[in-house]
């Protein structure tokens, strides 16, 4: 049987690999032997650290090399009298002769020239000067602080090109990343991520302390290298390593406790607010004889009992929120790690823990622990030998948060917590009588499960690195991740108590499910570097190739009517109850990659990449897909005839050509087709195998390709006080992988297919703007301001974007709302009468009610008259970053902001009329007595959808808005204090985030990044304070 | 340098080769077409996998589990009372477009499900050799219904629907053919169909199809041809279906139990579908936890309540003494009421009707399909404090902020017992009743004028539905009088079980019922003193109304398709 072949390729990958790289060592080894040259090695610091990138030279020759990330050099010299050059940008040149030493350190000073950053890239590091892609580094000091569990949130408006959209405060959930704009549609457009070289989704699980180097590749030609997995950007992490000056141990702590409530959250109505709300609705329901009744819902003595505030089991006056939702929720996280130099090697050992509580009282709690150990150790001066691992471990209630502010939101007050007899308030009285059913928060939380979701990964990664000759590095490493999940899910049993009639009016029995589900990857990685120096040509080559393979299994299980509340295993249940299901899922990908960097007396910088992957995700003869890039740079201020012009320390334009696919998006088995099967039916009570013809495949379906078109300036001035970087680009994507309707008389489950089809294209500019310096001797400052602008649109999506589509039209941007347009509130008789005689018009439409625009002027208002109203892509973003030094205290001041965006009311707070509560935007309204055009609300209506079924533009907000998302105050203890007690440094800070948002246009009490709707976790605003300690 | 590059070579080479097949990976819970079609137990397993096409609960949209009939909604007899709980409401009130959801999953179901018995045409002859004849054609047979099935409905809803034998290719557009072409296929395959499979069903609960579905499926066909179409020698075509399912012998009008309000009431719960209820000729399948329907929820649950019926819906029961005794015409009850302004038909006709007990001395159907209200007056106010139902071993409060009658037929006890289950029923839903075979055969022979072959006259069938309820039989010799007489009684025989709107359909009744503009009202509260409330203002014009529109999903990608008249 074809599908229960098992995997039998996943350990071939390791084992040809494994016995190539030996055969490789063996051979390379041998070759060497005959070299009778001497070897010289050491270490390249500035009076901190290590230098990475140093150019080391024997003068007079070609011979060459350069120091490691852990400013490591081996070099050879033929004779005792040979002299050694290092030179380094930024850093005065030192020349050293040779004579007998084996082992030569060397200390080289800053130049009064700018320090040039060395900067990760892919599979390497290249020097900032040299580069001709468009990269984007983060220093990870900047992000450290920040009482945020996830370093996503921390990211937001720090790097240009990135667009990081926090919509709710869910501790669960993730904020998403968005480089560039959207390059594709119907998948996920956020980056690739890699950490440590490896292909991650974990990034937001790991600490920010343990983070050495976030790199973002943002354009063609930075990202080429990651072919198809590379057009919606890559983001490179790298964790911390030990360093080689630290022969002592050096232990860091890093600690803070945070207080967080709700950044904002909106005014509820209390009882008799409500009450009268309600009636309101049922005034405009009514018809003929019952229009008068001023109490068609509350009578009068319920009216009268709100008003007074007396209350009973059918009359109360519950604040939700004081009920279900916490005024303050903690969170802490406190990070060790020690790391050195020791005979074992560099080695770098931390472990995380974090506790957040969330603001739902009693079942909004997580905590992880991570962690990591990452070591590199020389077996030989050729062989260095690299082993990271690390562990994650995550605990939570896995999910439904969200559910319960809804419940706060739109709960009726007039319902009490508990009726008199203790029983469970869940349903609104008016009038005596039953009216609707509601959920009781305080019950939700109370009844809460447990539930508890369990994730662990386990991450570890062995390489080794070779150099068999000066120039030539070969890099092994294969990489093996594990994570598994489990989830409890148990719904405790309940009952709907009626006080009325003092009788169980439903209930539910206790039910419980259980999945785990475990994930395996392997990553294999070779690499071949090259570098040489030869007079002013310097070159360097990679090549290399990966291959990595996934595959997931889950099992689950239910049963319900619990013997006993007590036990909550599925044991317990009633086995006659109990369902199960499994499955699993597999992936391969392959690559062949290669880079050439040219330089020519570092004036003139050329790269190109080359990468040739193949994916599962295709039919057999299509998987293989060929991504190249070139790029240009020229180093104005190395030319002679800048050589005057002293305050440029740094100028250089860059051009850029790429092309990435986009493979990720593609479901897994698009090509397969096949035949669904499952319990489709019963017979006798007996469920029965069933099958189907599964959706109609696409064999034909290849690569989606983004051609990137970039071209940048990067400039610094007056050592390194301003500097700037600007990107304009320019992209284009062809061949989208798009799901596009077909005619539903075909029978395709979804009515669509998804083929090769359609165009997209965006632009938009980066720019980066810092300055840095002294006021005084005492105060320093260093600013510096991101901001972000794109656009993203439809040039051909087929029979996906048409005329009317309410989702994309040919020629229109990306995220446009289309609806009808509104013309206000109908407020008089004329245009209402007028109004009625426009065809499909609903004839129960009346004064109060919204007039949408017959656009096409036929007559009738149908899905011919939808147009654009607003658009909810976040295009236009900013983030200004100040700190500020003043003697031992420092300070951090971080804005963020988004304008030209638009948001619309969705779910409850668009809705009209149900028997849920509202917030106390309503009150501003059309109402029979105040028949105020103007207001942020129609009349009041239930049974009716007219107002709200469709979007109209009357729902659409304007959401620009500017946010204090941080403000840190640091002291530093002075250091002859603390050397005293052995301290090196010692740093208190109080902080706090997201302390206040101007956004003038939107709806009160929501928040304008997220979402104007009832069912979300809303932000969170965070006081902090914290400690860092090194000793 | 030679030895490093022959080395980068020959490792490529041995990594192009092994990734020939390390990218090799297929869905591993998801059979290939190539390892289908082996065993004769693939064409039972695709067979098996067409029988969802027959809920149609929630109004015939995706299965999900939670639906109830709510069709009917779509007549003068039902109100819903929560508009949004059901797609089709806009097509009761007129205010329905062709956005509306449920046109669109009505009608991509039923072509899904055609796809399905398509390729299973397509492929059951790779097996054929497998199974004996009588299996071939038993699972040929089902399949056919099935496919039928759909087209029925399509044609029934929308008019002109494409006619599709094969799977299509994915570029494929469509265009309507003639409703008289696809009643012609419809006719023919059922027919073949009912000569290919068995006399007997397999199973003991009435799940799977056999002939006489068949049959049952070809006259509702041949009627709605007739009555819709006006092919009205197709009258003779469903005499035929309709003569063998009656001629059989096989089933017969359930009478277990001697009360007869619990015996009408009994035939829809999960304890009796057994092969010993023979009223039931087939039914959609559940089954409690793992395939539930939600009718019991929907229709009795606490605070839902969701299908009510009006104050006309009640007026059309009659006393136990009949209509003709009290010389109430038939056809003046099946038209327009406004309930408000018009007394019950009963009132000083009847001696047994009592306005301030609407239940009582009335068709022991009218208990068995609604909960008693039990409504009291005390100095001007009203109160209603509901049935005691004993099976269910709870008292249901009618809700007090509508005036109208809930539904306790295909409320199934089950459900309360111990507790009250929410969304687990698992009575089986009836497809097809052996009163409703009566009735149509009654109707089809007064409709045709033709002899019966049995022997007997349309009004037989019609009184031994009423019989079975201690109804008194009916007397008339007017064939259209005895139409009006049948209309009735379906409508109280077959009321919330799926059937009533497409006999609308079919009769052209909506603009009789449902004229623009009318009024339905709940309760009479005039019986207390006070003006009754008006539940709905159906705003419908016709004929717009007699279809539905065809989906827009539909209408924008295929330029091919046109759509209704006035849609």
């Amino acid at each position: 049987m074809k599908n229960k072949q098992r995997p039998k390729n996943e350990r071939l990958g390791l084992n040809r690999l494994m016995t190539l790289v030996f055969l490789l060592i063996i051979f390379v080894s041998h070759s060497i032997a005959q070299d009778r040259s001497r070897r010289v090695e050491g270490v390249v610091s500035d009076t901190k650290e290590p230098l990475i990138g140093v150019t080391v030279n024997v003068k007079g020759t070609t011979i060459g090399t350069i120091t490691d990330i852990d400013g490591r050099y081996t070099i050879e010299v033929k004779k005792d009298n040979d002299t050694l050059v290092f030179s380094y940008l930024g850093y005065e040149p030192k020349e050293i002769i040779v004579g007998t030493q084996t082992i030569i350190n060397v200390s080289l000073s800053e130049s009064n020239k700018l320090l040039d950053e060395v900067v990760v890239v892919g599979y390497g590091t290249q020097k900032k000067s040299s580069m001709t892609a468009a990269i984007t580094t983060l220093n990870p000091n900047e992000i450290t602080n920040v009482p945020r569990p996830n370093i996503y949130s921390a990211l937001q408006g720090r790097i240009a090109g990135l667009t990081v959209t926090e919509a709710t405060g869910d501790p669960n959930s993730s904020p998403t990343l968005l480089l560039r704009g959207k390059g594709t549609i119907d998948g996920d457009t956020s980056p690739l991520i890699l950490v440590d070289g490896v292909p991650t989704a974990n990034l937001n699980q790991i600490p920010a302390n343990d983070i050495e180097a976030i790199s973002v590749l943002k354009d063609g030609a930075a990202a080429a290298i990651y072919g198809a997995r590379a057009a919606n950007g890559v983001i490179l992490v790298t964790t911390k390593q030990g360093r080689s000056g630290d022969t002592k141990p050096v232990v860091q702590l890093n600690s803070y406790i945070g207080l967080q409530t709700l950044a904002q959250f909106p005014d509820r109505l209390n009882s008799y607010q409500y009450a009268s709300m309600i009636n309101e609705i049922a005034r405009n329901e009514a018809v003929g004889s019952n229009k008068g009744n001023k109490y068609p819902i509350f009578s009068i003595h319920d009216m009268e009992m709100f008003r007074h505030g007396v209350t009973d089991d059918l009359h109360a006056n519950t604040n939700w929120k004081k009920e279900g939702i916490r005024d303050i929720a903690p969170i802490y996280t406190n990070h060790v790690s020690v790391s050195g130099n020791s005979q074992l090697g560099r080695y770098y050992v931390s472990g995380e823990y974090m506790q957040q509580d969330g603001m739902v009282k009693e079942i909004d709690k997580r905590n992880r622990i991570n962690l990591r150990a990452n070591i590199v150790s020389d077996i030989t001066n050729r062989i260095q030998f690299q082993f990271n691992t690390n562990y994650i471990r995550t605990n939570q209630i896995s999910g439904g948060l969200a559910d319960i502010f809804n419940v706060v939101l739109t709960t009726s007050p007039t319902i009490p917590v508990r009726y008199k007899d203790g029983h469970w308030g869940n349903t609104i009285f008016a009038n005596g009588a039953h009216l609707s059913d509601a959920s009781n928060v305080v019950q939700n939380i109370t009844e809460y499960g447990p539930r508890d979701l369990y994730w662990h990964t386990f991450n570890t990664s062995g390489g080794l690195s070779y150099r068999p000759i000066n120039d030539l590095t070969v890099k092994v490493q294969g990489t093996y991740q594990h994570s598994q999940s489990d989830s409890q899910e148990y719904n405790r049993s309940w009952i709907a108590w009626n006080p009325l009639t003092q009788s169980v009016g439903q209930s539910g029995p206790a039910n419980l499910s259980e999945r785990w589900t475990k994930e395996y990857k392997y990553d294999f990685q070779t690499t071949v570097n090259y570098e040489k120096t030869i007079n002013k040509n310097y070159i360097k080559v990679l090549a290399g190739f990966s291959t990595e393979s996934f595959r997931s299994d889950y099992i689950q299980g239910y049963r319900k009517n619990f013997i006993n509340e007590s036990l909550q295993e599925l044991n317990a249940g009633d086995a006659s109850t109990q369902t199960n299901a499994g499955g699993a899922d597999q992936w391969a990908f392959a690559s062949f990659f290669g880079r050439l960097n040219y330089a020519y007396d570092d004036r003139y910088l050329f790269e190109a990449n080359f990468r040739h992957d193949g994916s599962s995700r295709f039919a057999p003869s299509k998987q293989w897909g060929t991504f190249p890039s070139l790029s240009l740079g020229w180093n104005i201020n190395k030319e002679n005839f800048m050589k005057d012009i002293t305050f440029i320390d740094k100028l250089k334009p860059r051009v850029s050509w790429g092309q990435l696919g986009n493979a990720e998006k593609v479901g897994l088995y698009l090509w397969f087709g096949g035949i669904d099967s499952g319990p489709y039916y019963n017979f006798d009570g007996n469920q029965v195998f069933g099958t189907r013809p599964s959706d109609p495949e696409n064999r034909e379906l290849v690569w989606e390709t983004t051609t990137f078109y970039n071209a940048g300036l990067d400039g610094s001035f007056l050592n390194g006080k301003y500097t700037f970087e600007v990107d304009f680009w320019k992209k284009n994507t062809d061949d989208i992988i798009l799901t596009i309707p077909i005619s539903t008389v075909i029978g395709s489950s979804s009515s669509s297919q998804t083929v090769n089809a359609g165009k997209v294209a965006s632009h938009g500019f980066d720019i980066s703007v810092g300055t840095r310096g002294n006021l005084t001797k005492d105060f320093t400052y260093d600013a510096r301001l991101s901001f972000t602008a794109w656009n993203s649109w439809v040039v051909d999506l087929k029979n996906r974007a048409s005329a009317f589509s309410t989702e994309y039209r040919p020629g229109d941007d990306f995220g446009n709302y289309y609806g009808y347009e509104c013309l206000g509130i109908i407020n008089d008789e004329a245009t209402l009468s007028a109004y009625k005689k426009i065809e499909n018009v609903s004839p129960y439409v009346d004064l109060g009610d919204l007039q949408y625009k017959d656009q096409n002027g036929d007559g009738r208002i149908d899905y011919m008259d939808v147009v654009k109203i607003g658009n909810w892509n976040t295009k236009k973003n900013f983030g200004l970053n100040l700190n500020l030094g003043y003697r031992a205290f420092d300070f951090q001041i971080f804005f963020q902001g988004a304008f030209d965006v638009d948001k619309m009311m969705d779910g409850a707070t668009r809705s009209t009329g149900t028997y849920g509560s509202s917030d106390t935007n309503k009150f501003d309204r059309w109402t029979e007595e105040n028949r105020n055009a103007d207001a942020l609300y129609p009349r009041l209506r239930r049974q009716y959808t007219h107002n709200t079924d469709v979007l109209s533009s009357f729902w659409i907000k304007n959401a620009s808005y500017v946010k204090l998302k941080n403000l840190q105050i640091g002291y530093n203890l002075p250091k002859p204090v603390l050397s005293k007690i052995g301290i090196q440094n010692l740093r208190f800070y109080v902080s706090g985030t997201n302390l206040f948002t101007i956004a003038p246009d939107f709806l009160k009490g929501y928040d304008p990044e997220g979402d104007m709707r009832t069912d979300i976790y809303p932000t969170l605003r965070v006081y902090s304070f914290g400690l860092n300690l090194q000793f | 340098m030679k030895k490093y590059i022959y080395l980068t070579t020959l490792l490529c080479t041995i990594l192009l080769i092994s990734c020939e097949d390390f990218l090799d990976k297929g869905p591993l819970d998801k059979l290939s077409e190539a390892a289908y079609w082996e065993r004769a137990s693939d064409a039972e397993y695709a067979v098996n996998g067409l029988y969802e096409c027959f809920y149609e609960l929630d109004g015939g949209g995706y299965w999900s589990p939670g639906g109830a009939p709510y069709l009917d909604v779509c007549t003068d007899l039902i109100y819903l009372r929560n508009s949004w709980e059901f797609g089709l409401m806009p097509f009761s009130d007129g205010s329905m477009n062709s956005d509306n959801g449920w046109i669109y999953a009505f009608w991509s179901k039923k072509y899904q499900y055609i796809r399905y018995a398509n390729y299973f045409f397509e492929n059951v002859d790779k097996v054929k050799n497998l199974m004996t004849d009588d299996e071939y054609k038993n699972l040929c047979g089902q399949a056919r219904v099935v496919r039928a099935f759909c087209y029925l409905r399509l044609v029934q809803g929308y008019g002109d629907v494409p006619l599709v034998k094969e799977t299509l290719g994915t570029d494929a557009l469509p265009s309507r053919t003639p409703a008289t072409e696809v009643m012609d296929f419809v006719l023919s395959e059922l027919k073949l169909a009912a000569d290919e499979l068995p006399e007997t069903q397999s199973d003991d609960a009435h799940g799977r199809i056999f002939k006489h579905v068949a049959n049952a499926y070809a006259a509702r066909a041949a009627l709605h041809y007739a009555g819709y179409y006006g092919k009205t020698e197709h009258y003779q075509t469903a005499v035929d279906a309709l003569s063998q399912i009656v001629g059989s012998g096989q089933f017969e009008l359930y009478e277990k139990n001697s009360d007869l309000v619990n015996n009408f009431n009994e035939i829809f719960w999960a304890a009796n579908e057994g092969k010993e209820n023979k009223e039931i000729i087939f039914s959609d399948q559940f089954i409690a936890d793992k395939r539930p329907n939600n009718i019991s929820t929907c229709f009795a649950g606490t605070g839902w309540k969701a299908l009510q019926a009006t104050q006309a819906c009640i007026d059309l029961f009659e006393c136990t003494d009949g209509w003709q005794a009290n010389g109430i015409q038939f056809a003046d009850m099946n038209k327009y009421r406004n309930t408000k302004n018009l007394s019950s038909p009963l009132l000083g006709k009847s001696a047994k009707y009592d306005p301030l007990n609407e239940f009582t001395n009335r068709d022991p159907r009218l208990t068995a399909t609604f909960f008693h209200p039990t409504i009291s007056t005390t100095g001007g106010t009203i109160s209603r404090t509901g049935e005691f139902w004993e099976p269910a071993n709870a008292t249901f409060s009618p809700d007090r902020d509508n005036d109208a009658y809930s539904f306790k037929k295909l409320v199934d006890p089950t459900n309360f017992n111990p507790v009250y289950y929410y969304g687990n029923s698992e009575n089986n839903f009836p497809l097809i009743r052996y009163s409703d075979m009566l009735l149509l055969y009654a109707e089809a022979l007064n409709e045709a004028g033709i002899s019966d072959p049995l022997g007997k006259t349309p009004l037989f069938y019609v009184n031994a539905v009423r019989d079975r309820v201690g109804m008194p039989a009916i007397v008339s010799s007017d064939p259209s009088e005895i139409r009006e007489i049948i209309k009735h009684e379906r409508k109280v025989e077959l009321l919330a079980e799926n059937v009533l709107m497409w006999d609308y359909m079919r009769w052209k009744d909506y603009e009789k019922t449902m004229p623009n503009g009318s009024a339905f009202y709940g309760y009479r509260r005039e019986t207390y003193g006070q003006e009754s409330v008006l539940f709905q203002t159906k705003l419908k014009t016709y004929p717009k109304y007699n279809l539905w529109p065809i989906p827009t999903a539909e209408m924008r990608n295929n330029k091919n398709m046109k759509q209704n008249t006035g849609w």
